[in-house]
């Protein structure tokens, strides 16, 4: 065969050929010679000679100030901000990975829509026209059919604020307002609100480590939880000489670092807590001064923890008397200046959540750490605009039966309880769910019993999102919107209110792949189609520059100050000048708002459930090069740690014949099995845990470099108790057991608990019903 | 005359490899598809037209996003950098080519410029300019390091007939191609 031959080609094929309006035209234009100011700049190696972009990270919620380096048009590399006062030039491995967020194969590059049954995994690609009037009729079908409640979004993050007010104008109770309030901070963030006035511990930590003479830790694993800016005040902190104390059943990277360590037995800091402040208004050794002007209810408070001796804690928390009396000398001999870490993920146990949060802020109060160089500080705010999208800023009329406040009381100042979500989908009652918008968050992945949240989804008329990647999630919607990534779009104007306040934007740093939109766009779109009159701007830009003009600056004069503008913090008050935004200005030790609901004024210790014979208690955490489960499918955070192992005691281990290395199948309490999984053996963890790593284990296989990598955790809580102040789903409440080669695996009892925790009782249902 | 032809058969396989639309789903292009297989010996039954919408499907699966397996992703970055991602070395490649060629890939383009399709009309430009240097240039030191391992994931993935004799005409052709071009210069 030559290529004469195709001479042959019949008339008609030719004649088809030529007929065939083939398209073509405009994929190729002739060169031009490139602007001669960028002669050369190009050919340098690597990032040099790149052209820099200021932008904001948001590979994690933290927000690092970066610089985004460009060369035609194409994402090279990524650093902090050198002007960032708070990071510097600095990002941590997730923020350099942006440049594999952007360029992954396996994001979704324009609008699908489900063909098959749902999560039968059969989609097409549709316009935008297509895929927004879709969305946009089934909105409306179901706020017509079955009234505003009906409608529920799961939101987080910054590429889901505009779709919310959509939500907002509508008018339902079930936007979420972050359904990470309700599986992470909601416990601690009210019990600091009702204790300090304000979110002490919410999106940041305002807990002065570098400036601290001693730390307290109770779970946290800084270093293994990584946000830049925190991680640096810790560690300078430490190497100006803090103490730090830690307690965790794990010897995690934190307790590494300790001067005490704590290896407490799970579920029982609020009685080593409460065993503290004993000790402290006991000894006398606590802040009196502090407490008398400006805490109220230390009688209260006093009365409640008199029992709560070093022995009985001692006994309850399997820790030595001594350690914890070390623990109360070394807090007192360095108060005020001791930093107690308000902590961030608090959904760790369901009842008694946020009385441990609030046993923390009573601590710091007692210690006299609030408002002062090394302890609990105010946020420095910073000045912008105020925009207003012209949507509905009212709430919506409530229910009749709220699946807020009917149930929990101080739920609304979060929205509404996930779980409650999710059970109202599946019974229908107090009243039906038939619509989801999901957004920035993979619930299959984060809450609590992921086969729930599936026959929630079946039940669904409609389930849609905007995703960025094809997640557990987005296999299961009827429309995809595909999501700029956050190095692609605006966002909004961002102000940083900590020890190094800051004001700074995120723009794009690169051109949007495919048919990706910004989050904004979409809002935009959607909101026009549902005839909601929302979104009075016509892009970013618009509401960006009226932020920016509240602080006096235009974007353009923003970039030429290398996008950022760093203010001076007022975080401390002088002690007569101390006032909290409580109602009495003052620090309740004892909480009147809790009484009025029939709840504890005073933190009790609530003991939670044992592991039931043969289990251990399964605990989770984070890792450094890990934001859960939405970095798992980044190419080099992938390479560095691409599936998570069990942490496992080595002297339990030894017991039942089980080696480093290993691999297994946990089972949990409702006989469901996880993936195999290696064993970390070792004596760096109590004998009544085992810990994973969270975020692993995808189940997408659409997520090609994700997907089967470990163990997913959530698969295994199946077991969730609802905190009674809010609503919020415990994680910790799930225990698994071993099966090697086919075998169950029942692990000894070590450490027994003492007769005050009761033992979890088996139900053998296979989870709620 | 030959040259010409040819080019406007790559450019009719670069649009069957573009999302299904109203042109690459009529009966006159599965027809001069059909005349081109039996010509290079690839048969398409006389009676095969699948639905635009079975093929919306189908690309959606095989190319774009896949909820069950790795897609046959239609650029040459995934397959010629070792990292897998877009936009690496496969599209520096490319470009450097449409240089060398006088052109440059359009911004308002979707799709990053080595995309399958973009590879392909450069081939049918290049073939229509009968600039035969840069085209023997491109074939043996970029487009034939990656059509095959391309071609291989998509026959993997049991495609529809008509995606499977698409990358089996294009395979022969520029099989043609390279031995004429390259071959034979040789
Ligand atoms: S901590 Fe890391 S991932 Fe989070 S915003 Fe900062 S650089 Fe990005």
């Amino acid at each position: 065969m030559k290529r004469r031959n195709f001479l042959k080609l019949s008339a008609s094929a030719c004649a088809a050929l030529a007929s065939l309006e083939l398209q073509r035209g405009g994929v190729f234009v002739p060169r031009v010679a490139k602007a001669s100011s960028n002669k050369g700049r190009d050919k340098l190696p690597g990032s040099l000679g790149a052209k820099e972009v200021t932008s904001v990270c948001e590979m994690c919620f933290w927000r690092c100030p970066i610089v985004g380096k460009v060369k035609d048009g194409k994402l090279i590399k990524i650093e902090g901000n050198p002007k960032s006062p708070a990071n510097g030039p600095r990002v941590c491995a997730r923020g350099n990975s942006g440049v594999q967020l952007v360029y992954d194969p396996d994001r979704i590059k324009y609008p699908l829509k489900r063909t098959g049954e749902r999560g039968e995994g059969k989609w097409a690609r549709i316009s935008w026209d297509e895929a927004l009037d879709e969305v946009a009729h089934n909105i409306k079908k179901v706020w017509k059919e079955h009234g505003k409640d009906s409608l529920a979004y799961f939101d987080h993050g910054a590429s889901a604020e505009f779709m919310r007010e959509i939500f907002k104008t509508i008018g339902t109770e079930n936007y979420t307002n972050e359904p990470a309030f309700f599986q992470c901070v909601g416990p601690a963030a009210l019990a600091y609100i009702k204790t300090l006035g304000y979110v002490t511990t919410g999106t940041r930590q305002y807990v002065d480590m570098k400036n601290a003479k001693a730390i307290l830790l109770i779970g946290s694993h800084i270093g293994e939880n990584v946000h830049v800016s925190h991680v640096r005040e810790y560690v300078e902190g430490l190497s100006k000489g803090a103490k730090l104390i830690v307690a965790d059943p794990r010897f995690s990277a934190a307790a590494g670092k300790s001067d005490l360590y704590l290896p407490i037995r799970p579920g029982t800091d609020t009685a080593l807590l409460l065993s503290m402040m004993n000790f402290l208004i006991e000894k006398g050794l606590y802040d009196r001064e502090f407490v008398e002007r400006h805490c109220t209810g230390f009688k209260n408070l006093k009365k409640a923890v008199k029992n709560c001796s070093l022995d009985w804690a001692s006994r309850i928390c399997d820790l030595k008397k001594e350690d914890i009396k070390k623990a109360c000398i070394i807090l007192s001999e360095n108060k005020p200046n001791v930093a107690i870490h308000p902590g961030r993920h608090s959904t760790w146990y369901g009842r008694g959540d946020t009385n441990r949060h609030q046993a923390l802020a009573i601590l710091a109060a007692l210690l006299g750490a609030v408002g002062v160089p090394g302890g609990l500080y105010f946020p420095t705010p910073v000045k912008k605009g105020h925009v207003t999208f012209g949507c509905n800023e009212e709430e919506g009329e409530k229910p009749d039966t709220s699946i807020q406040e009917d149930f929990y009381p101080f739920a609304s100042m979060f929205g509404s309880p996930t779980a409650k979500i999710v059970e109202a989908t599946r019974t229908g009652k107090p009243y039906p769910i038939k619509l989801w918008g999901i957004n920035g968050v993979n619930i299959l992945q984060t809450i609590p019993n992921p086969y729930e949240t599936m026959e929630a989804i079946k039940k669904l008329d409609f389930i849609f999102c905007e995703e960025i990647l094809p997640t557990e999630t987005a296999l299961v919607s009827d429309i995809i919107l595909p999501g700029a990534t956050y190095l692609e779009r605006y966002d909004s104007v961002y102000t940083y209110d900590l020890l190094t306040p800051y004001i700074t934007v995120r723009q794009p740093v690169v051109e949007p792949m495919f048919e990706v939109r910004s989050p904004f766009w979409i809002a935009r779109e959607l909101a026009k189609r549902v005839g909601l009159k929302c979104f009075n701007y016509n892009e970013e830009i618009e509401f960006i520059e009226e932020e920016l003009k509240g602080a006096g600056l235009s974007l353009k004069s923003l970039n030429q100050k290398g996008g950022l503008v760093a203010f001076k913090a007022n975080p401390y008050r002088k002690r007569d000048e101390l006032k909290v935004k409580t109602e009495s200005g003052k620090i309740p030790l004892s909480i009147e708002d809790f009484e009025d609901e029939d709840l504890d004024s005073v933190p009790k210790f609530v003991p939670t459930p044992a592991p039931p014979k043969g289990f251990v208690r399964l605990i989770y955490g984070r890792s450094p090069v890990h934001t859960f489960t939405r970095t798992m499918n980044n190419l080099w955070l992938n390479n560095e740690m691409p599936e998570n192992h069990l942490w496992l005691n080595e002297e339990l281990a030894k017991k039942v014949k089980l080696k480093d290395g290993e691999e297994v199948i946990l089972e949990n309490q409702d006989g469901k099995r996880s993936w195999p999984i290696k064993l970390k053996v070792t004596p760096g963890i109590r004998p009544d845990v085992a810990y994973l790593p969270h975020g692993f284990g995808a189940r997408s296989k659409a997520l090609t470099k994700a997907y089967k990598k470990g163990v997913s955790d959530q698969y295994m809580i199946t077991e969730y108790e609802n905190d009674p102040f809010i609503g919020a789903s415990s994680h910790r409440t799930s225990f698994v057991r071993i099966v090697k080669s086919g075998k169950v695996i029942n692990l000894p009892e070590l450490s027994p608990p003492p007769s005050e925790i009761p033992r979890y009782q088996m139900t053998g249902k296979g989870g709620r019903s | 005359m030959a040259d010409q032809i040819l080019s406007k058969v790559i450019e009719l396989l670069a649009n069957g490899f573009l999302y299904p639309n109203e042109i690459n789903c009529s009966s006159d292009f599965f027809n001069a598809l059909r005349e081109l297989g039996s010509l290079l010996g690839i048969e398409l039954s006389p009676s095969f037209e699948p639905s635009i919408e079975i093929l919306k499907e189908e690309y959606t699966r095989l190319f774009v996003n896949n909820p069950n397996e790795p897609c046959a992703h239609p650029y040459s970055s995934v397959y010629l950098d070792s990292s897998g991602l877009l936009r690496q070395r496969g599209e520096e490649e490319a470009t450097k080519f449409y240089e060398m060629a006088g052109l440059e890939y359009s911004r308002n383009q979707k799709e990053s410029s080595d995309f399958l399709p973009t590879e392909l009309f450069f081939i049918s430009e290049l073939l229509y300019r009968e600039n035969f240097s840069t085209l023997s240039s491109f074939l043996e030191n970029h487009f034939l390091k990656w059509f095959p391992l391309f071609k291989n994931r998509l026959e993997s993935l049991k495609p529809n007939p008509y995606y499977k004799i698409l990358a089996d005409i294009t395979e022969a052709l520029i099989n043609l191609l390279k031995k004429e071009v390259i071959d034979e210069k040789a």
